[in-house]
């Protein structure tokens, strides 16, 4: 067998052929037995190949949209990276705070606006605890009149600042005492995950429970309210 | 949640959808292309994650496929690149878990046909697994891989050769085994 007939094997064989030459290449392979033998090989062998990988699965843990088994599955690295998808298709009540000055006051502003505010906090720093805590006592003092619904919503190692045994604890008590406004909003993906690494979670008397942060950040913006990522 | 996400970012639900139901037949691709299941992970996990931050890239709906193939191509050749960068491309590559002997005797068929495609040349691998695996078209395959449809063709043909005749050589070895199987020996 020559090599065009052996290509021509292979473009019947994937459906390559039009109309015309699939004609010509059935009469052709008709009066040659020892071709239709080399196509039921290759077809066998394609078949073979196909059926080799049926039983590989992804186990990936995919960014953002592609969830499969959604958050409560996915690990820290993904929900952060959810986070980063989601901000990476930024709206306009998106927000990401960096470190610099410049940013910071325009996230000043952003927690002076009227509109509800989540502030959204994934890793334990002790420059993002302070911040958060900042940014959430200058959005309620901004909304103070209007009541603006403030939330402190932490997942992964960011649940460490709602802890009992955070630097800020008695900070926030105080804070959620004084504005009845604030709620404070642990992930539960995140504690399941935290307590399955053996760590202890001693959360604060009054922490919200919420399945997954992600869910609720598109609940949050859904309903119109500004998101503030630390 | 998909639905969700695509429609407050103004995504559309249909390519998110696609791109999310493509994640197997990605990884099943990435495992043919090398044989480590945890760097098929990472090379899908970049791919869907690329893909979605780029999907308005996409202009044309109908390649979608060729598109995500190809940036799952791309992902290979850049970690190819990084791991032996004054390797050539195209060499074959053996699975790491298999032993000497399993390289010769294999359990199975489909281990046997898993370890022959390990064993094709890079470039004829990838041309016969797009092709094979995914169903891609050779029109698709020249668009993932950059070369002209002719290539795609004569790398196909020449994989495909290379792959009966190491499957053949896999089934006479079973049929030897099958037939000293049963019988008699007389110690002299």
């Amino acid at each position: 067998m020559n090599h065009s007939e052996e290509l021509m094997l292979n473009a019947y064989l994937d459906n390559e052929l039009d109309v015309r030459e699939t004609d010509r290449f059935l009469s052709w392979i008709d009066s040659n037995p020892k071709f239709k033998i080399r196509l039921e090989e290759l077809q066998a062998n394609k078949q073979l190949l196909k059926s080799a990988f049926d039983d590989e699965v992804s186990k990936t843990e995919i960014p953002g949209l592609c969830a499969r088994m959604q958050l409560p599955e996915l690990g820290q690295v993904a929900a952060s990276l959810v986070f980063g998808v989601v901000l990476g298709i930024v709206s306009t009540n998106l927000h990401n705070l960096g470190g610099n000055d410049k940013e910071t006051l325009g996230a000043t502003n952003i927690a002076q606006t009227e509109k509800p505010l989540v502030i959204h906090l994934d890793k334990n720093d002790q420059a993002l605890l302070k911040r958060t805590v900042e940014m959430a006592e200058s959005a309620l003092l901004a909304g103070a009149n209007e009541q603006k619904p403030v939330e402190i919503l932490t997942n992964a190692n960011g649940l460490d600042l709602l802890d009992a045994n955070s630097p800020y604890a008695s900070q926030l008590t105080h804070l959620m005492k004084k504005y009845p406004n604030l709620r404070l909003v642990a992930c539960t993906n995140g504690i399941a995950r935290k307590l399955e690494r053996g760590e202890t979670v001693n959360l604060l008397p009054g922490i919200v429970q919420e399945r997954s942060a992600i869910e609720h950040v598109v609940d949050r913006l859904q309903s119109g309210w500004s998101y503030l990522r630390i | 949640m998909k639905n969700k996400l695509a429609h407050l970012f103004g995504l559309n639900n249909e390519l998110v959808e696609h791109i999310c139901d493509s994640r197997d037949g990605l990884y099943r691709m990435a495992r043919a292309w090398n044989a480590d299941p945890a760097l098929a992970d990472d090379l899908v996990q970049e791919t869907l994650d690329i893909a979605l931050r780029k999907l308005d890239s996409l202009k044309d709906r109908q390649k979608i496929d060729a598109w995500l193939y190809r940036i799952l191509f791309n992902q290979w050749q850049q970690f190819l690149r990084r791991k032996k960068p004054l390797e050539l491309i195209d060499e074959e590559i053996k699975s790491p878990d298999q032993t000497p002997e399993q390289h010769t005797v294999c359990e199975n068929l489909q281990a046997a046909v898993r370890l022959a495609i390990g064993e094709l040349p890079e470039r004829q691998r990838q041309v016969v697994t797009l092709v094979d695996l995914q169903g891609l078209s050779y029109n698709e395959v020249s668009q993932v891989l950059s070369i002209p449809v002719g290539t795609v063709m004569s790398r196909l043909s020449r994989a495909r050769s290379a792959l009966a005749d190491k499957l053949q050589q896999y089934k006479n070895q079973q049929e030897r085994v099958a037939s000293t199987k049963g019988k008699l020996w007389r110690v002299k």
